[in-house]
């Protein structure tokens, strides 16, 4: 399947073909799934089609490679390749069940400080000649890594689960990022039973409070826990209410036309399932 | 001076509960005004109003709003009666159960379109003695306060077709929206063309 071309990536004269787009993943609050997030739309956009490069932005605290179950298969990250200690091919991890995804580990053992925001521009700048799509895990937080995450990305995807700590930080954050950009929310563990007993803020609610595009809404379900403990993201499990939703956001991403995310078909299924929370 | 929160968190969900303390939460942040301060100036805005307006601290909704070019205040304060002072500084007395006489003269003297910035003598908040702003929780009792404000409306109005200037009880007063009128008036020299004021209004309206 070909991958539509977002319109505005289509401008570069030095290449054969149009840069990719570069997104980068971040929420402000820590833990709130934008590790996850990134893995299962990387994966649902390569199973699309798309050519997708994963970089962990989070130096010092690398977790993508095993959520994605690539652990074994880094040998060299992110700073390696920002100071030229190896090519940018040597330290790229293909996935080892698509081969148009591919992953950048974070250093584990140094710091965020140490990377270059100059140098990050360039990185990602290469990796949009070579992909259709780049995708920056950004750490938790507001610093320095938060800013080397976003300094090469046109586009920003902003994570929050329905809880005031989180919304709060996600509208600190949309503060942060250029003002030109119009980031894209999606909503993570969401429980629609506790939304219909007022236990929960709404989709409505976050909406209402940070005003921003609705990319989608990810329901709270144990399949993650079980997907990230044996490495594989649920995007690719065709059962997975939740690989659904990931791949729903893949779709709208390539342009598709989604209908727009709600509570009410899923909450029909999750009241079957889960109807005693 | 938690009142307000209180008010607003009384008997609701828990996320009817998240969803508000996170909008006033924001709003603090991007106003860059703590919390207590956001209420203290709710609470001298409610305090000017009330030394020309019999209005009731309770029934009052102060609110912002996001909207393209920023943040908007917004107040809905419903009027009970004018009070009749002549001066600022004199004390708020509340209306009694002569109101429907007393308000026709009341009326002339202090149009509810008086904006607070226009008088002089005033320093915002200074003066002002703060309301009491604890309102009451008990639902009751305010319903039954409501109620009767609803009878004031009422005999307030009939005194009105009769052909008194009283205002209409309840008027909402849109604090924000309302434009200054630069008269170049002063408080409260000019009751006659006040009252004519009053009086072309209701005309234009009949």
């Amino acid at each position: 399947m070909q991958e539509a071309q977002p319109a505005y990536a289509a401008a570069s004269a030095t290449v054969d073909r149009p840069l990719g787009r570069a997104i980068v993943i971040t929420s402000g609050k820590g833990g709130v799934g934008k590790t996850t997030t990134t893995a299962n739309i990387g994966a649902a956009l390569a199973a699309r089609g798309a050519s997708v490069a994963l970089i962990d932005a989070d130096v010092g605290l690398r977790n993508l490679d095993i959520v994605m179950g690539l652990e074994s298969r880094v040998r060299f990250h992110l700073l390696d390749v920002l100071e030229e200690k190896c090519s940018l091919d040597e330290a790229l991890v293909r996935d080892k069940r698509m081969e148009k995804l591919s992953l950048l580990a974070a250093a584990q053992t140094r710091e965020k400080e140490d990377v270059d925001g100059e140098q990050m521009r360039a990185l990602v700048e290469r990796l949009r000649e070579r992909f259709d799509y780049v995708l920056i895990d950004s750490p938790a937080g507001i610093e320095q890594g938060f800013r080397n995450a976003v300094i090469g990305a046109q586009h920003a995807i902003i994570v929050c689960t329905p809880e005031v700590s989180a919304v709060r930080d996600a509208d600190r954050v949309v503060g942060l990022l250029p003002t030109d950009w119009r980031p894209e929310l999606i909503i993570n563990r969401l429980r629609p039973a506790l939304v219909k007993k007022g236990k929960m803020l709404s989709i409505e609610d976050v909406d209402a409070i940070l005003r921003l595009p609705l990319l989608g809404v990810i329901p709270d379900a144990p399949e993650i826990i079980i997907a990230t403990n044996r490495g594989e993201p649920p995007a690719l499990d065709p059962n997975s209410p939740t690989g659904s939703a990931y791949r729903t956001i893949a779709a709208k991403m390539a342009g598709e036309d989604v209908p727009a995310p709600t509570a009410a078909p899923k909450r029909s299924f999750f009241a079957r399932l889960f109807g005693g929370l | 001076m938690f009142g307000f929160l209180a008010r607003l968190f009384y008997r609701s969900s828990s996320s009817e509960t998240a969803r508000k303390r996170l909008k006033f939460v924001l709003l603090s942040d991007h106003l860059a005004l703590a919390p207590d301060v956001i209420d203290a100036m709710r609470a001298e805005l409610l305090a000017v109003i009330a030394r020309y307006c019999d209005i009731d601290p309770s029934c009052a909704e102060v609110g912002f709003e996001h909207r393209e070019q920023g943040i908007e205040m917004h107040a809905t304060v419903p009027i009970r009666a004018l009070t009749g002072r002549q001066r600022p500084d004199l004390k708020v007395v509340r209306p009694s159960a002569q109101l429907s006489q007393a308000a026709p003269v009341v009326a002339a003297e202090a149009p509810a379109s008086t904006v607070a910035s226009e008088l002089p003598g005033i320093e915002w908040g200074t003066q002002a003695p703060l309301l009491d702003e604890e309102p009451s929780d008990d639902g009751a009792e305010r319903k039954s306060d409501e109620t009767a404000t609803g009878e004031k409306s009422a005999e307030l109005e009939k005194s009105a077709v009769e052909g008194n200037a009283a205002e209409p009880a309840s008027k909402t007063l849109p604090v924000t929206r309302k434009k200054h009128q630069k008269s170049g008036r002063t408080y409260p020299a000019a009751p006659s063309s006040t009252r004519e004021h009053v009086n072309g209004e209701r005309s234009a309206q009949g």
